[in-house]
This record gives structure tokens, C-alpha cells and sequence, in this order.
């Protein structure tokens, strides 16, 4: 076959040019002992649009809702603010990754924590209760809680491992500084200061379980982690 | 086949080499830098035996079986053992990969029939090492399949480890500073039709080079100067003179600079200039005036001097401490927008000749032609890529778009030349888009 506009020879299965669109014509091929490649056939299947601005448009509505409700009820805009603050932290730790198909239960975790201490934080606010207590008690159970889940993911998914090692450190960094809290305000409550302890103390012992088990590869990690 | 101690002394991740540094960040939801090298050989292929081939070799190239994971400052390679990689074709060619996936590393074989090829993430390879390779895998499988191919055919030795040389930057090895700033280029015009996702349309052209050759020879230019023209010429013929801002038409040819620098690496080592042609300059452009505009242009850019410039320069922005400090997210911006600026907004289309592929005695009588294809762009609709072997010169262009007036007129404008030429597209027109 060939194209008679194009002077090209085609493929003997084709009906017109792909060049032009133009009708073929039977012809005897110009370039011979050379064959065709026969690309497999496939069905072409639609782009799935990014939904990235479904989400954030869902989340400045959310945003939006709870500013009027709160001007609603108390006829201020008192936690603007931090719901400025919420919302980004649970796109870009919880909706974002999602959306990115890395599963990693750390950014679930991280996020958790943004979300329960900004709740704390508002309903403290509420409540009129001070305001540190409540949300280093709040910061103290999630890092408690968010580390406990990573030990026992790296208990039992070896693959895992490697990929906790920057949470954990995010949380061993959260744990020291929310048990040097604890310890500067003279009158926290025991159990604050007991939960706070024992926050910096699983990531210790997270970070030394991670460290035995997957013992140069960690180092090499962190050097990749953290190459400049 | 003997087996070398896996892992010895191969280190578990690698920085991003210079080049490679900009395709994660520039990548977008639906497009990263991926390319193809292939054969079509004489006989089926057996997907066991090629399974087996890449187990094989893939010791010997370590450099290659790696996915791209996220650093605090930078992204980095880590290498993956998982070989499961080896799939039939079934959809269009070069479909963007996960380059950060874990499961399986950012290249991937595929096999239809006579043909087998590898897609590969830009950021890993370059095309010169990806073909180093793909050689290799031909002669396992060659091999395996019982082919006798003679110990000295100039292959890569699978039985040696892989040389420590084969895995470095060779952009910071050959960093100079102080050398000068390459000259600006001033932006170009782009041609945007629209475009169509999740697709791509490859048009391949045969030319026969006992035409192509002597065509360029009665011209006084190297081959690559005379496609370029003929390429040029097509873009100004395609566009009518109203959809044609007022820059200059460009197109970037990509230089492998291990013809400049003493290199075995198999990761990136090229750069690219961009030659083109002012259409403002006259009213009426002729071809020869094309070829006249381009003469020359190339080999004044492929000189010693000019790549060194272009490299150190490069590898400064890179080293430069201000941009290290920056954190890679907010890093990743930075280089995207500037993907585009410096980068992208510089050329029209790229072109890539590969040259000629010249395979060893044992192993070219079992193949009937070879491949390259460029994948889809983020900005540019059309790409073009060239190879060659012992008699034909094969030209892919390859883009997210339905339309195809510049391929129409390049192929014209040859058959005007006198050149012979065959072509065939990927997507049967039952099959295309509406």
C-alpha cells in the first residue's frame, strides 16, 4: 500500500495514511525485505483527572463552614487561626499522601497527631482549661499511641522497617520536647510527666529495636535520608 | 553463567547523578521522563529465556534496577532486587512508570512478538548506557536461546563484577570551575496542539540510508544536520505563518558527552543544545535557506570548550550551598518551574539521533531492526528520536497528540529529496481517539 499525497509505503493492513488520513492505494512497496513491526493493539482508556482540587475545594468549604458556625454560636473568630493551621496539616499529611498511593502508616500517624492536638487545643480552649496541660497531655497520648503502632509495624513487616526510621525520629524529637515540658513546669500533673516519659522512651527503644534489626542498613539509610 | 558475589562493594543507593536530578522534580501527575530501546529480532521471543537473561545480567548492571526515593534534601536511587519486570506489551509505548514505587524498580522490559524492549526512567540512564545494556540482555537471551556468539564480539564481560567507574557522576568528576558562563538562548517558539492523555502516537519511518546518506553528502552536512533541516523545515511548513509567534523555531539535540570526556559510567552523560532558525529573518524560507541557517551550527556547539562550560555550569547550580540547604519539597518546586523556564521554554521539540547501532557478529544476523523511542513530553506534543543499523535509518516520532501536520510534511519534504521511506504508526485508526 502506499499514500499517494505522502509518496510513503504503508503497512498492507492499513486503510489510510497516518500522516494525512488520506485513502491508501494498492501499490507494489518502494523499500522491500524490511518488515513491519506490528505494534500491539490496544484500547485506549481515559485519563483519570487529578483530584487534588475536588479536595481542596472540600477542604476551604470545611474551613469555611466551621469559621461561620463559630461566628454563628459565639459571634467571634476566635479559632480562625488554627483552623487555618488544621486544615493544610491534613492535606498535606493525610489527604496528599493518600492521593500519592505511599501508604505509610507514619504520615497517617503524623497527621493523627496534627488533627487530635488541634482538637485538643480548641476544646481546651472551650473549656477554658489551660491551654499547655491540655495539649501536651493531647500530644503526649498521640505520640505515645503513634509510636507504640510503629514498634509493632516493625515487629511484624520487615519491609516496613527502613521506612519508619524518619517518623520515629520525628516523634523521638516530639517526645523529648514534650518530657522537657513536663519537667520545666513545676506544678504538671504526674501523669502528664508519666506520659510524656514514656513517649521518649518507646521512640528510644523503637530506634534501638530498629537499629538491632536492620543494624547497616539503618546507617545507610540515614545517609541517604539525609545526603546533601 | 558464573555468578559474582551480589552487593559486594555495590552500594545500596546512589545520588541522583547532576542530570538526573531535575526529572523527579519536573515529573507531573500523569508524565515522567521515560524513553525505550529495542530489537526486533527474526524469531518469536520467549519471555522465559528473556526472564532468565535478565537474571543474569542484572548483577552486572546494578546501576539500572534502582527506584527513586525522597531524601530531605535531595532525591536519591536505591537499588531493588525485584526482577519481575518482564511483561507483554499491551498498551502504548513509554506509558509514564512510579518511579518511587517499592516493588518494582523504574524500568521495565516488555515483549510483543518478534520484539522485546526497555522503558526506562530518564533519571537512571541516559541512552548510550541504556543501549550498553539492552546489548547485553540481547546476547544473554541470544544465548540462552542457544545462538553461539563469539567471546570476543566487544559486549559487556558479564562475567566481571561491575567496575566502580561505571557507577560515578561523571558531571561532578569532570566539573572545572571557574570556565565561564555559556552564552543565554533566547526563548523559542512552541507548538502546542492539543493534546490527548494517557496516549501516545508513534509514527515510525523507514528510509533506506543508501538514499539518506548521499542526500546529506550532496548538501555538504552530516546526516544529523541534514534531519534536523529537514525537521525544521517541516515544523515551518506545518504551522501557517499566523499561528507562529515571532521567536525563533529550535529544536534541542541532545550530546553524549562521552565523546568529549574519558567516561565508562552507565548512568546520565549527556547535555543538550539547542540550533535552530529565526523565521522573522525572511518572508519566504526555503529549505536550502534552512540548511544554509543550521550548516555548522552543531559542530560549532559540540566543541570541548562549549560542553565544558555547559557542564560546569550545571554541576555550580547544583553544588551551589544555598540550593542544597533548600528542603526537597520545596526544592522540587523551584527545579519544576525552572524545568520549564530554562529548560523547556528554550527549544520547540527535541531530536535525538542515537546513531548507529553496531552489533557483533553472532548477534546482528538475529536481528532485523532496532528501536528508540522517546516518551511523551510535559510541554512538548512531538518528539523525535533516531537510530540506525547496518542499512535503514529509523526515525519515532512520538506525542500526546492526534495531530500529525509536522511528521506529514517531514516525510514530503524527504520523498521530494528523493528518499525513499515507510511508515507505520502505532495506533490503527479504528483504534484512535475520538
Amino acid at each position: 500500500m502506499k499514500c499517494p499525497d505522502c509518496q510513503v509505503d504503508l503497512n498492507e493492513n492499513v486503510s489510510r495514511c497516518p500522516l494525512c488520513g488520506k485513502l491508501a492505494e494498492t501499490s507494489e512497496p518502494v523499500i522491500r525485505d524490511v518488515s513491519y513491526q506490528d505494534y500491539p493493539a490496544y484500547e485506549y482508556r481515559r485519563f483519570q483527572r487529578n483530584l487534588s482540587l475536588v479536595y481542596f475545594c472540600g477542604s476551604v468549604a470545611v474551613f469555611v463552614a466551621l469559621a461561620l458556625l463559630e461566628r454563628l454560636l459565639t459571634g467571634r473568630l476566635h479559632y480562625l487561626p488554627y483552623l487555618a493551621f488544621l486544615v493544610p496539616c491534613v492535606w498535606a499529611l493525610v489527604i496528599r499522601p493518600r492521593m500519592n498511593r505511599s501508604l505509610s502508616p507514619g504520615n497517617f500517624l503524623l497527621g493523627a497527631l496534627f488533627t487530635i492536638s488541634l482538637l485538643l487545643f480548641w476544646v481546651g480552649r472551650m473549656q477554658r482549661l489551660p491551654m499547655t496541660s491540655t495539649l501536651a497531655s493531647g500530644v503526649a497520648i498521640v505520640t505515645l499511641g503513634a509510636v507504640s503502632v510503629l514498634f509493632l509495624d516493625t515487629l511484624v513487616h520487615k519491609k516496613n522497617r527502613e521506612r519508619h526510621l524518619v517518623f520515629l525520629l520525628i516523634f523521638l524529637v516530639l517526645g523529648a520536647a514534650e518530657f522537657a515540658a513536663a519537667l520545666r513546669e513545676g506544678h504538671a500533673h504526674p501523669a502528664y510527666v508519666v506520659l510524656s516519659a514514656c513517649a521518649l522512651g518507646l521512640s528510644l527503644i523503637n530506634l534501638i529495636a530498629l537499629g538491632a534489626f536492620c543494624g547497616r542498613a539503618l546507617w545507610e539509610e540515614l545517609r541517604a535520608r539525609f545526603h546533601f | 553463567m558464573p555468578k559474582m558475589k551480589r552487593g559486594s562493594e555495590i552500594p545500596h543507593w546512589f545520588p541522583l547523578d547532576v542530570a538526573g536530578t531535575i526529572y523527579p522534580s519536573a515529573r507531573t501527575r500523569n508524565w515522567n521522563y521515560t524513553y525505550r530501546s529495542g530489537f526486533l529480532l527474526k524469531e518469536e521471543v520467549n519471555p522465559g529465556l528473556l526472564r532468565q537473561a535478565l537474571e543474569d545480567i542484572h548483577s552486572r548492571f546494578p546501576s539500572f534496577f534502582v527506584g527513586v526515593r525522597n531524601g530531605l534534601f535531595w532525591y536519591y536511587l536505591e537499588r531493588m532486587e525485584n526482577l519481575d519486570i518482564v511483561r507483554r506489551e499491551s498498551t502504548y509505548p513509554c506509558r509514564p512508570m512510579n518511579i518511587f514505587s517499592r516493588q518494582s524498580p523504574a524500568i521495565r522490559i516488555l515483549y510483543d512478538h518478534r520484539r522485546f524492549c526497555l522503558e526506562i526512567a530518564h533519571c537512571v540512564a541516559d541512552g548510550g548506557a541504556t543501549l550498553t545494556m539492552a546489548k547485553a540482555l540481547l546476547a544473554r537471551y541470544l544465548q540462552l536461546t542457544g545462538k553461539e556468539i563469539p567471546p570476543d564480539s566487544g559486549l559487556t564481560d558479564l562475567t566481571e563484577p561491575p567496575k566502580p567507574e561505571e557507577l560515578t557522576d561523571s558531571y561532578r568528576e569532570f566539573y572545572v570551575k571557574k570556565v565561564g558562563k555559556p552564552a543565554p538562548d533566547a526563548n523559542a517558539w512552541q507548538y502546542r496542539p492539543p493534546q490527548v492523555l494517557n496516549y501516545l502516537k508513534v509514527i515510525h519511518g523507514i528510509l533506506p540510508l543508501e538514499d539518506v546518506l548521499p542526500a546529506a553528502k550532496a548538501r555538504g552536512i552530516t546526516l544529523t544536520d541534514y534531519l534536523m533541516a529537514v525537521y525544521l523545515y517541516a515544523f515551518y511548513l506545518a504551522v501557517p505563518k499566523s499561528r507562529r509567534s515571532s521567536r525563533q523555531i529550535k529544536v534541542s539535540v541532545p550530546i553524549s558527552l562521552r565523546n568529549f570526556f574519558p567516561t565508562e559510567t552507565l548512568r546520565n552523560f549527556s547535555l543538550f543544545t539547542n540550533i535552530g532558525f529565526d523565521p522573522r529573518a525572511k518572508a519566504d524560507f526555503s529549505f536550502d535557506d534552512v540548511l544554509e541557517a543550521v550548516k555548522g551550527k552543531l559542530a560549532a556547539a559540540k566543541t570541548k570548550e562549549a560542553m565544558q562550560k555547559l557542564l560546569s555550569s550545571n554541576v555550580a547550580m547544583i553544588q551551589n550551598p544555598l540550593v542544597r540547604l533548600i528542603p526537597n519539597v520545596l526544592k522540587r518546586r523551584v527545579l519544576q518551574i525552572g524545568y520549564v523556564l530554562a529548560g523547556e521554554n528554550k527549544f520547540t521539540t527535541p531530536m535525538t539521533n542515537l546513531g548507529r547501532v553496531t552489533l557483533p557478529p553472532g548477534v546482528a544476523e538475529h536481528v532485523e531492526q532496532v528501536e528508540g523511542i522517546l516518551g511523551g513530553s510535559a510541554q512538548k506534543r512531538i518528539n523525535c528520536a533516531m537510530i540506525s543499523d547496518e542499512r535503514f535509518l529509523h526515525i519515532y516520532f512520538s506525542g500526546d497528540t492526534k495531530r500529525t501536520e509536522v511528521q506529514r510534511e517531514f516525510f514530503r519534504l524527504l520523498a521530494r529529496e528523493g528518499i525513499r521511506a515507510r511508515v507505520e504508526c502505532n495506533i490503527r485508526e479504528e483504534e484512535d481517539v475520538e
